[in-house]
């Protein structure tokens, strides 16, 4: 499970790291009970700013992913049904699948990789539904 | 140390100076980000030929002007033995220098991707807190045996080993034991203070792979290099003040225990070359695509030698130039572990004085 920052990039750094947890957390490869590093050692490895770990983790405590504690730390939590929400923003949301998929296709991805790994997410929705 | 041995070291530090270049990580070239295959094109050749025939010249000259200043005569004088000695680490960064200095017309950019392995255990101290903390429990244990057994230890407190055996001594006093002692814990707590921030604030450069398994084993061996110096420091005030008998069998193996430690030590650079920075070396290379470069910026090392970045958390980074680590000069805490290390190292001499 590797989270990767990309300092050069326009995505702010917090949020980089809780896509990419909140990623781990929805295909299941983050499981109730297992603990993320600690905001430092997570701060240390990507060279950022604690508060930038800090900021990601508790967008994801936030969201009900999970719980930090001052001595046990960020612990991931039982989250069966995800909070369902408002129409307008799930539809801003799915919107943004089409625009990555056209960034993606815009920096030189070919169109059947694209395909292919869309493909997989698919059976890893369908698998979880 | 004998004066052989002096002359011993000033060829130990060439033989280092000549080979590091190749000892560092691919991707770095005298402490410049370089592209993996840059070290094998002519430039790089280049550079490097020039850098090794200087390294060979410094410590030639610097031999000779040893001798020139008597170090192999009954009575040559100190300080010019270690003012030729100085000179010549001095020379041998002003080469590295040099070579960084050509080298960084042909710099490439770091990548600018962190990476971090969420799976991955945190590295721990060797055996655990308790076995770290030993070396502070003896000193602790030994002060009170100072204290109850204050009339059997001897007028004159051995505090410095020869081969021969005791070869400086103090007064016996409660400031001259207790600074003793103290410098003692300075000394520990330096070593104690690097472990932990080796441990709780330094990156791991590599998240997946081969390279990251080969730089948790060369952390492994250098925080074990550190556990062992502390505990061999508190040796011979252990010895000291157990046995309170110049004749024990025990003062008389501390030549021996001082050897072992000594070739312990020399184990492990050899080790650590071998290896080479980071375990770098003994690692198959990342998979194209993986981040480059050591995850710090080319502009905050100064000189390619000492690291300043305010943004970054890391207390302790790997050194760009050489084996083993460096501090990061914006953070308070390095401030504090040099204090740490000068104010034994001063102390000792004023004891030694």
């Amino acid at each position: 499970m590797i989270v990767r920052i990309d300092q050069s990039s326009n995505v702010p750094g917090y949020r980089q790291i809780a896509d990419q947890i909140r990623a781990f957390l929805v295909e299941g490869r983050l499981r109730p009970g297992d603990k993320l590093p600690t905001v430092r050692e997570l701060a240390m490895d990507l060279g950022v700013h604690f508060n930038t770990v800090a900021g990601a983790y508790r967008t994801l405590a936030d969201e009900g992913w999970i719980e930090l504690g001052r001595r046990r730390g960020a612990v991931v939590l039982e989250r069966k049904t995800p909070a369902s929400p408002a129409r307008n923003v799930g539809e801003r949301e799915l919107g943004r699948i089409r625009q990555l998929v056209a960034a993606l296709r815009a920096s030189g991805i070919k169109p059947r990789r694209l395909a292919a790994e869309l493909r997989a997410l698919t059976r890893e929705l369908e698998e979880l539904s | 140390m004998t004066n052989w041995t002096v002359l011993a070291v000033m060829v130990a530090l060439g033989a280092i100076y000549f080979v590091l270049p190749n000892r560092t990580r691919p991707d770095l070239f005298f402490a410049v980000t370089v592209d993996p295959g840059f070290p094998e094109t002519e430039s790089g050749r280049g550079i490097l030929h020039v850098y090794r025939w200087l390294i060979v010249a410094i410590t030639v000259i610097m031999l000779a002007a040893q001798l020139a200043a008597g170090v192999l005569l009954a009575r040559p004088h100190p300080g010019a033995i270690a003012a030729i000695t100085f000179a010549q680490v001095i020379l041998l960064n002003v080469a590295m220098v040099y070579a960084r200095s050509r080298t960084l017309a042909f710099a490439s950019t770091p990548s600018p991707v962190r990476e971090s392995n969420l799976a991955r255990p945190q590295l721990a101290l060797p055996g655990g807190l308790g076995i770290a903390l030993g070396p502070l429990a003896i000193l602790a244990v030994i002060s009170v045996l100072a204290w109850v057994r204050w009339d059997s230890l001897p007028a004159r407190v051995p505090i410095h080993f020869g081969p021969s055996g005791p070869d400086q001594w103090i007064t016996r006093n409660v400031a001259n034991v207790a600074g003793f002692l103290l410098v003692h814990v300075g000394m520990v707590a330096s070593f104690l203070a690097m472990q932990f921030w080796m441990v709780k604030s330094m990156r791991r450069i590599h998240a997946q792979g081969d390279l990251s398994h080969s730089e948790d084993r060369f952390k492994r061996l250098s925080l074990l290099l550190l556990q062992a110096a502390a505990y061999f420091v508190v040796l011979p005030p252990a010895v000291i003040f157990l046995t309170s008998d110049e004749n024990h069998v025990l003062f008389r193996a501390l030549p021996w225990i001082v050897g072992g430690f000594v070739g312990f030590t020399f184990l492990c650079i050899v080790l650590m070359l071998w290896w080479g920075q980071g375990g770098g070396r003994m690692a198959v290379p990342a998979a194209p695509g993986a981040p480059t470069g050591d995850a710090t910026p080319d502009d905050c090392w100064k000189f390619g030698i000492v690291y300043f970045n305010p943004n970054d958390p890391a207390v302790v980074v790997e050194k760009r130039f050489g084996i083993g680590q460096t501090l990061n000069f914006a953070r308070v805490q390095s401030w504090m572990l040099v204090a740490l290390i000068l104010v034994p190292i001063i102390a000792t001499y004023w004891f030694l004085k």
